[in-house]
């Protein structure tokens, strides 16, 4: 990633504090970050420390209490709930530990998903889904059902559920915190392989020291600020 | 998400607890089933209601008797009234004379009045078959129906006969005996001598009903025959008025008023059949409110399924909004989900009345409607099942309200974090 890349996300000062009163409970206290353009950057801490909180802030699926977060110049919290469903539909994809495969639907229909949601037809959106699966080495495993399947490749399919859409920035969650250390690494190396080559910008929310020291820039989170 | 995906995902989702979402079905069928087979009694009962009538009786005609009779006041006997004696059988009915027909013709939209006769002749014969007969008369404007031919023409020697004749005279059908010449013999009362031959014109046949009507002749013909009976003496104890038009309610109650400050009591036709359904729509109502209770019993069990699928599927909700589902996509889904449960219950509960309508009306016309044609006593109107059907589908959809709203309110992130 060349310095000169542009900045993709820009973080100011974000507070985000649950409950109210003495109840309160302050879970970011002014994080600051930004993220260029093919960056990777993984976010370390204690379970509890914040991490996960400032990932969902980043991710646009909750607001900071105060703080702003820009996307390439354009701010989430001027975005209605619909508005911010949309980006999340367009332009983020979502990794989970749990990989939350829907056991009931195949590979394929999984993958389908975010753009069943955005209300794309159904060629279309098969002929994208078979090539995101393809992109994590599934394509023999597009009929079968998700239960089917073993740890690493369940989490591959979700991979390819994050891909599907085309997204910028790929936001995972302890990507690698239900595999054993094999699976694991060839996640990691899938996930690192994204960013070198296609430029999806990779946050990973992790423990891992393997998968922290893969991506170009780690922060530690403690107590809701940045080490 | 496109429409399509909405049904097709309500679907899917449905079947994947399969028993549960019978179960909640047919507690919608039950009532969707009993709301058809009403609708249906109804509908076939008012059929058959008219069917019958117009064989007998016509909208345009009030039947009008003196209200001192014990017809008007039950248990009570009459006094003697010049001019007035009773007509024989039962109900000591006093008679009535050319002057009653004088009075009643004044009445507010009476255009004519006649004494409501009845004919017994001896017998009508066709060909060298001489069968029993009893006549009636035809008013001017009359609308009782025939199922084949016409109505005779008031100036003409016509006679319009009921349904079975068609059978008893040898013939497949009533077409077939149009034109066809038949007698009527009579004979004088007070004098057995004096006899005569009346040749008449089949015009037409009158609906089968579970009772043999009269065979109409036309009204003046009528008085002719019956004044050669009694020596131009005939007693009746029943005035027909014919009005101009069949007279609306309010009308009813109006000619009614003023026969009866006369005097007189009236029967009209809406009289008649009220009679008739009277009985019938109390079963249709209590039938209905049963519908009704067990239809608000499978509301609940809807709120209570999806409630139930909200809270199994929480973890689902949160990765659907996650990937950018908005709130009222997730509330869509499991409205869309509540309209297919309704859908089901209406179409099944439908589907079974009208199975079960059609086995129940094939033993029906081999049992008690033997013979009489064309009755059937479940009718299904399309436009009433369609409205059974899409009444479920809108139960539904307030009934999917609560479950719907909880899930689109969910926080996906809390939802995501469940076990």
């Amino acid at each position: 990633m060349p310095d000169q890349a542009e900045v993709f996300l820009e973080a100011q000062s974000l507070h985000k504090t649950y409950g109210r009163g003495a109840a309160a409970f302050e879970a970011l206290k002014g994080v600051s970050l930004s993220i260029k353009e093919g960056d990777s950057l993984a976010i370390l801490g204690k379970s509890g420390s914040g991490k996960s909180t400032l990932m969902h802030l980043l991710a646009g699926l909750d607001q900071p209490t105060t703080g702003s977060i820009c996307y390439q110049g354009e701010s989430l919290s001027n975005m209605n709930e619909g508005q911010l469903s949309e980006f999340r539909n367009h332009n983020v994809g979502f990794i989970f530990q749990q990989f939350f495969l829907q056991p009931t639907l195949t590979v394929l229909e999984n993958v389908i998903l975010p753009l069943k949601i955005a209300g794309e037809s159904g060629e279309y959106r098969e002929k994208q889904a078979k090539d995101a699966l393809s992109k994590v080495g599934l394509s023999d495993k597009v009929k079968n059902r998700a239960t089917d399947l073993s740890g690493g490749q369940k989490q591959r399919v979700a991979i390819a559920r994050a891909l599907v859409g085309n997204p910028k920035i790929l936001f995972a969650d302890e990507p690698t915190g239900n595999l054993d250390t094999e699976t694991a690494s060839e996640v990691i190396e899938l996930l690192q392989s994204l960013n070198h080559q296609a430029g999806i910008i990779l946050v990973v929310v992790t423990h891992d020291p393997d998968l922290a020291k893969q991506c170009r820039r780690q922060i530690h989170i403690k107590d809701g600020t940045v080490q | 998400m496109k429409p399509v995906d909405y049904i097709t995902t309500a679907q899917t989702n449905l079947g994947r607890s399969k028993a549960r979402t019978i179960l909640t079905v047919f507690a919608i069928v039950i009532g969707t089933f009993t709301l058809a087979m009403t609708t249906a009694f109804g509908q076939g009962v008012q059929q058959i209601i008219n069917l019958q009538l117009q064989a007998y009786t016509s909208p345009n005609l009030v039947f009008v008797t003196v209200a001192s009779g014990s017809q008007s006041t039950p248990g009570t006997i009459p006094p003697y009234q010049p001019g007035r004696q009773t007509t024989g059988g039962e109900g000591h009915q006093p008679s009535m004379n050319q002057h009653d027909i004088d009075v009643i013709k004044t009445m507010p939209y009476v255009s004519a009045a006649y004494p409501n006769l009845r004919v017994s002749a001896d017998y009508i014969q066709y060909g060298a078959g001489k069968y029993l007969i009893s006549l009636a008369g035809l008013y001017p404007g009359s609308q009782v129906s025939p199922v084949s031919g016409s109505l005779p023409d008031q100036n003409s020697s016509g006679i319009i006969l009921p349904y079975p004749y068609i059978q008893t005279f040898g013939a497949s059908s009533g077409e077939e005996l149009l034109g066809k010449t038949v007698t009527v013999h009579l004979t004088n009362q007070a004098d057995p001598n004096k006899q005569e031959d009346v040749k008449m014109a089949i015009t037409g046949f009158l609906a089968d009903t579970v009772h043999t009507p009269d065979a109409f002749i036309p009204v003046n013909n009528l008085t002719t025959l019956a004044d050669f009976q009694s020596n131009n003496k005939p007693v009746y104890s029943e005035v027909a008025a014919v009005t101009s038009q069949p007279l609306s309610t309010g009308q009813d109650q109006a000619l009614k008023n003023a026969l009866s400050a006369h005097g007189y009591s009236g029967l009209s036709y809406l009289d008649t059949q009220n009679n008739f359904r009277r009985p019938l729509q109390i079963v249709k109502y209590g039938l209905s409110g049963f519908a009704g209770v067990a239809l608000l019993a499978a509301a609940i069990g809807i709120v209570n399924t999806l409630l139930m699928a909200v809270f199994e599927r929480t973890q689902e909700i949160g990765l659907l909004k996650a990937l950018g589902m908005r709130r009222r996509g997730i509330f869509t889904l499991f409205i869309a989900e509540a309209l297919a449960i309704g859908f089901w219950g209406g179409v099944i509960g439908v589907g079974l009345a009208v199975i079960f309508g059609r086995v129940a009306n094939n033993i029906l016309v081999h049992g008690i409607f033997r013979g009489v044609a064309d009755t059937h006593l479940l009718v299904f109107p399309i436009a009433y099942m369609a409205a059974i059907i899409g009444g479920a589908m809108l139960l539904g959809v307030i009934a999917g309200t609560l479950p719907a709203l909880r899930a689109s309110r969910l926080d996906p992130i809390e939802a995501l974090r469940r076990e």
